[in-house]
C-alpha cells in the first residue's frame, strides 16, 4: 500500500473505497428497502481487510453490535440508524487516513461510541454499545488522554465552576456507570469502594477515574464522573450527570 | 492565613457556590490551589491548614453540615456537631500529603437548605454565572446570608 496505489493490494482498496461510498447512496432510512445490518458488516470486512490490527478490533466491534442487534428487542430503527450514520463516519475516517497513506490508520474510536451511546440512542442500546468497547481502544496512556480530554468537554459548564460540567441525558445513573466501566477497562489493581458508594479507578501516573452515585450537591445531580488527570486537567473535572 | 472576609474576596467566592464544598479539593481549588498543571501544593501543610480554617469559618457562620463521614465515622451529628469535635475529627482523618482522589474517602459537606433555597429563590440555577449572580441579584454576600438566615 506504501509503494503507491499500483500494486494489486493498491487497486483492491481503491475498489474497496468506490464500494464503500456507493453504501446506500440513496440514503433510504434503516428497515424500509435498506438492510443497514448487511451495510455494517460490509463496512466490517473492508477494516479488517485494509486497516491493519486497529481495523480488525474495530470491525470485530462493528459485528458485535450487528449480532446483538440480530438477538435483542432493545434497539429501536433509530437507534440502528444512529449506529449505522456512527459507524459509517468511524469507516470513512479510516479510509481517509488509509489514503493519506497511514498504514494501521488510528481513529479514537472509543470517544465516538461514546457521544453515540450517551447523546443519540436509548438507554439499553447505549449500555451494550458502551459494554462492548473493546480494552484496545481505552489503554491507558495517550489514547486514554485524548478521550478523557473530550470526555471532560461533555455537557454544560456550571455557573459556579469551571471545572463542573452538567450532563443531561436519558437513564443518567447507568449511562454514567457504563461510562466509568468502559473508561476504566485498563484499570490497574481492583476499584477502591468508598463508603459512600464511590468506585475509583487508578488509571497509573497519577491518573484516577471515580464514579460516584451520590451527592451532596443542593441539586441532587444523580451521578457523577470525576477525571482526575493532574497533567490535563489542574483540578479534577467533574461531569454531573443529570435527567433531561 | 485565611479569614473570613477573605472568603468573600471575588477569587474565593465560588466556595460559596452550592458545589463549592463538597468534597475537600474542592473547598481547596475555591481558595487558590490546583491552579496550574500537575500543581501539588494540595499536598502541603499550609493546604491542610487553609482548608481547615474555610470549614471553621463555615462552621461558625453556621453555613454548613456534614453529608457523608467518608470512610471513618465518628460518634458526631451529621448536623449538630461541635465545631471543634469536627475540626478534630478531621484533622485526624485528613493527613498531610492526602492525595486527590483519597479526599473522596473524607468527609463530604453540604450547605444548610435554608441556604440553598435562598439562592434558589433568588434565581440560581445550575448554570447561572455565579460571581454575575451575586453581582446583579444578591450584591453583598455576607450580609445577604445573615439577611435570608431564618
Amino acid at each position: 500500500m506504501r509503494s503507491g496505489l499500483n500494486s494489486q493490494e493498491g487497486q483492491d482498496f481503491v475498489k474497496w473505497l468506490i464500494d464503500f461510498e456507493i453504501l446506500n447512496e440513496e440514503g433510504i432510512p434503516c428497515g424500509l428497502d435498506h438492510d443497514c445490518l448487511a451495510s455494517i458488516n460490509t463496512m466490517a470486512a473492508g477494516l479488517r481487510r485494509f486497516h491493519g490490527p486497529e481495523g480488525d478490533v474495530t470491525a470485530s466491534y462493528f459485528e458485535d453490535v450487528v449480532t446483538d442487534i440480530e438477538n435483542s428487542f432493545d434497539y429501536t430503527n433509530g437507534d440502528i440508524q444512529d449506529i449505522y450514520d456512527t459507524f459509517k463516519s468511524i469507516t470513512r475516517q479510516y479510509n481517509a487516513q488509509m489514503t493519506a497513506a497511514i498504514v494501521g490508520a488510528y481513529v479514537d474510536v472509543a470517544e465516538i461510541l461514546l457521544e453515540i451511546a450517551l447523546f443519540e440512542v436509548g438507554a439499553p442500546a447505549a449500555i451494550k454499545l458502551l459494554q462492548k468497547i473493546p480494552i484496545s481502544w481505552v489503554l491507558r496512556g495517550t489514547r486514554l488522554n485524548n478521550t478523557v480530554s473530550k470526555v471532560g468537554l461533555w455537557g454544560t459548564r456550571s455557573g459556579g465552576n469551571n471545572s463542573i460540567r452538567i450532563f443531561k441525558t436519558n437513564a443518567p445513573v447507568s449511562k454514567a456507570s457504563e461510562t466509568f466501566t468502559a473508561l476504566t477497562k485498563d484499570k490497574i489493581g481492583n476499584l477502591v469502594i468508598q463508603s459512600n458508594g464511590s468506585r475509583i479507578a487508578n488509571m497509573g501516573n497519577g491518573n484516577f477515574i471515580t464514579f460516584r452515585p451520590v451527592t451532596a450537591s443542593g441539586s441532587n445531580f444523580p451521578a457523577t464522573l470525576q477525571l482526575n488527570f493532574p497533567s490535563i486537567y489542574n483540578n479534577p473535572r467533574i461531569i454531573k450527570f443529570t435527567s433531561l | 492565613m485565611i479569614k473570613k472576609s477573605n472568603l468573600f474576596n471575588e477569587e474565593n467566592l465560588n466556595i460559596f457556590t452550592p458545589d463549592g464544598i463538597e468534597f475537600i479539593h474542592f473547598i481547596l481549588a475555591n481558595i487558590g490551589y490546583y491552579q496550574v498543571l500537575n500543581d501539588k501544593s494540595h499536598l502541603t501543610a499550609q493546604a491542610r491548614a487553609d482548608g481547615l480554617k474555610v470549614v471553621e469559618i463555615l462552621c461558625d457562620m453556621e453555613l454548613i453540615e456534614v453529608f457523608h463521614w467518608g470512610q471513618e465515622t465518628p460518634n458526631i451529628s451529621k448536623t449538630n456537631f461541635e465545631k471543634t469535635e469536627l475540626i478534630a475529627f478531621l484533622r485526624k482523618v485528613w493527613k498531610i500529603g492526602t492525595e486527590t482522589h483519597e479526599f473522596d474517602g473524607l468527609p463530604m459537606f453540604i450547605y444548610k437548605k435554608w441556604y440553598l433555597d435562598a439562592l434558589e429563590e433568588k434565581g440560581l440555577t445550575h448554570t447561572t454565572h455565579w460571581k454575575t449572580f451575586v453581582k446583579e441579584q444578591i450584591g453583598d454576600l455576607e450580609q445577604w446570608i445573615e439577611e435570608v438566615r431564618p
